[in-house]
């Protein structure tokens, strides 16, 4: 374990052909954090997770994973480094979701072997942890969209990853799911000091529960640090165009935002 | 377990079932004189158990494992349950060079292995169809499934628009396309399996050893490379295989039709989507339906002539396919 971020980007430019979707990103997270990234639609989240799990070549600048540029990892290397919760996912085939979940292991096979006893059995300690372990023989594709996500948690639990990404993986749950699913998160990084980075809409959500936020605005970075220093009515403004009060949280006392409406 | 026993049974019923009457003793004896090669038997009765039989039921075990697995991959790679050797237009790719060979009249004068130039040219036009559909499906670098199969079909369109003229122009060669076409196994023996073998062995050998992949595939291309395989790679290797798999099976056999797409959904319906197995039960479930479509095509005419096996497993796993169909409408072919 080095002093070095676990994480560290620096000038990233993405361009998706013609068109320019990052510019200028730079940001580093360490080890045990919390990070959030928000911003409206198409300001370039997804691409900015895309690339800092090294699925996306830049264009320009530089993503480093442990000291190392992430796209100099072999492809399991890097899905051991980095797991991805996506907002959805499906099989036109019905895979039962121990399945489904065994999937997060394939990172860590040996070449030309099956899973093992080992496997098996961490997927089923992840299918526990999510509280999912009933639905095991199920068919994924027949999940409601609050289980599937809870499985697609378990997978990526079940991958063991340095870091965490969330891709709106609860933006279309309702709230019981949404605070259950960040419950589990803010658990396992304060017990196992599990990294996560989540990309969501919801911004309060982000203030009860991240550490730091990043926010993008048309691929650009607007603000970036504490989110107790970062979640204000400016930054707001500045990136969402809308006009909102911050207020403290009745009981824990972080940020929360207060809209308000008709002002535009 | 009990689909290797009845292929066993399949195999053995199919020695003795034919037009020219063996008795039990007389395989039996065959079986022994074959392994142990000290007992007399009549040479007539063993060239045809052996030469005549035997190599017909190795054949059609061997296109139906090939036909069966390719399909079964060709769904995984696509996800699309509706895929299959023909979707890609790589059946259509063979049976237009098969057709060429014809067409051109050099299908069975020049000889090579005992085969002529037929398989070598169903191979090279498998290949390019599979190209050229690979080619107009890139984009932006990655390979689009939907694409694949439009594409796929686009080609496959063209290509049996070449052979209905190659068909047209040439009256002489007309019966000999349109009858390799259909797809039979009258006529072939132990060459025809040495060529496919190698091939359609190889394919499988990829096929098992990139069964974990394929299962990750089917969840989709993002999916698959975030939980860290290589894509590309593995996709090309596997396209590259089932290519040369469905290549061999049509060029020793011709176009036969619906074992690709039927044998893989059955399975699937039984025992699920994992691949391992799948491709496994496939295989074998693949070789029986080959084998008893064969014996029913090679007998079910009073008169003695054969019916192409091409034309049987098309006329009845048509509406046995239609039937699925509509058996299980929004569940399973929701994409």
């Amino acid at each position: 374990m080095s002093l070095r971020p676990l994480l560290e980007i620096r000038n990233l430019d993405v361009t998706y052909g013609d068109r320019r979707i990052l510019q200028d990103i730079s940001f580093e997270v360490n080890r045990g954090e919390m990070v959030g990234i928000l911003g409206p639609n198409g300001s370039g989240k997804t691409t900015l997770v895309l690339s800092a799990m090294g699925l996306l070549p830049p264009r320009y600048g530089s993503i480093i994973i442990n000291g190392r540029p992430v796209m100099h990892y072999s492809d399991r290397e890097r899905a051991r480094l980095s797991a991805l919760v996506p907002q959805n996912a499906g099989s036109p085939f019905p895979f039962p979701v121990m399945e489904v979940v065994l999937m997060g292991r394939y990172p860590h096979l040996k070449p030309w072997s099956g899973y093992t006893r080992k496997d098996r059995q961490l997927a089923g300690d992840a299918m526990i942890k999510v509280g999912i372990d009933h639905l095991a023989m199920r068919p994924f594709r027949e999940l409601s969209g609050g289980e599937s996500q809870g499985v697609l948690l378990a997978r990526s639990f079940a991958q063991a990853p340095d870091i965490l990404f969330l891709d709106e993986a609860t933006s279309a749950l309702d709230i019981r799911r949404k605070i259950q699913i960040f419950d589990l998160l803010a658990r396992e990084n304060r017990e196992l000091g599990q990294t996560v980075i989540a990309v969501l809409h919801d911004i309060n959500l982000a203030a009860l529960y991240l550490d730091r936020l990043i926010f993008l605005k048309d691929g650009i970075q607007v603000a970036q640090g504490k989110t107790e220093e970062v979640l204000t009515p400016e930054v707001l403004k500045e990136v969402f165009d809308a006009d909102v009060l911050v207020e403290k949280h009745p009981v824990l006392g972080r940020p929360q935002v207060v809209f308000l409406p008709g002002q535009g | 377990m009990g689909l290797s026993f009845l292929y066993l049974l399949v195999i053995v019923f199919g020695l003795w079932y034919g037009r020219y009457p063996v008795s039990w003793q007389q395989i039996w004896h065959a079986l022994c004189s074959a392994i142990v090669s000290n007992r007399e038997t009549d040479p007539f009765v063993k060239s045809i158990l052996f030469d005549v039989r035997f190599s017909r039921l190795v054949l059609a075990s061997l296109v139906g494992i090939a036909l069966a697995t390719s399909g079964a991959v060709f769904q995984g790679l696509l996800r699309n349950p509706l895929a299959d050797p023909f979707t890609l237009g790589v059946s259509t790719g063979a049976a237009f060079g098969g057709t060429l060979a014809i067409f051109l009249g050099i299908g069975s004068g020049l000889s090579l292995a005992g085969l002529g130039l037929l398989p070598i040219f169903c191979m090279v036009g498998a290949a390019m169809a599979l190209v050229v559909v690979v080619r107009l499906s890139r984009i932006n670098g990655m390979l689009a499934p939907a694409t694949m199969i439009l594409a796929g079909i686009v080609v496959s369109t063209f290509l049996s628009a070449l052979i209905s003229i190659m068909k047209s122009l040439e009256e002489e060669s007309l019966s000999a396309i349109v009858f390799w076409m259909m797809g039979s196994f009258s006529g072939r023996g132990w060459p025809h399996v040495f060529f496919a073998m190698p091939y359609i062995v190889t394919g499988l050998a990829f096929f098992f050893l990139f069964a974990r992949e394929l299962d990750i595939l089917a969840m989709g291309e993002l999916e698959a490379r975030h939980l860290g395989v290589s894509v590309d790679r593995v996709r090309m290797v596997l396209l590259v295989a089932a290519c040369l798999v469905t290549a061999a099976a049509v060029s020793v056999s011709g176009v036969i039709g619906f074992v690709g797409l039927v044998v893989p959904h059955l399975v699937r319906m039984v025992q699920g989507p994992r691949h391992a197995p799948l491709i496994a039960s496939s295989a074998i479930l693949g070789a029986i339906i080959m084998v008893v479509s064969d014996l029913l095509a090679k007998n079910i005419l009073p008169q003695g002539e054969e019916l192409p096996v091409g034309v049987l497993t098309t006329l009845i796993g048509g509406p046995f396919f239609c039937y699925i169909l509509s058996r299980k409408k929004t569940r399973d072919f929701s994409l």
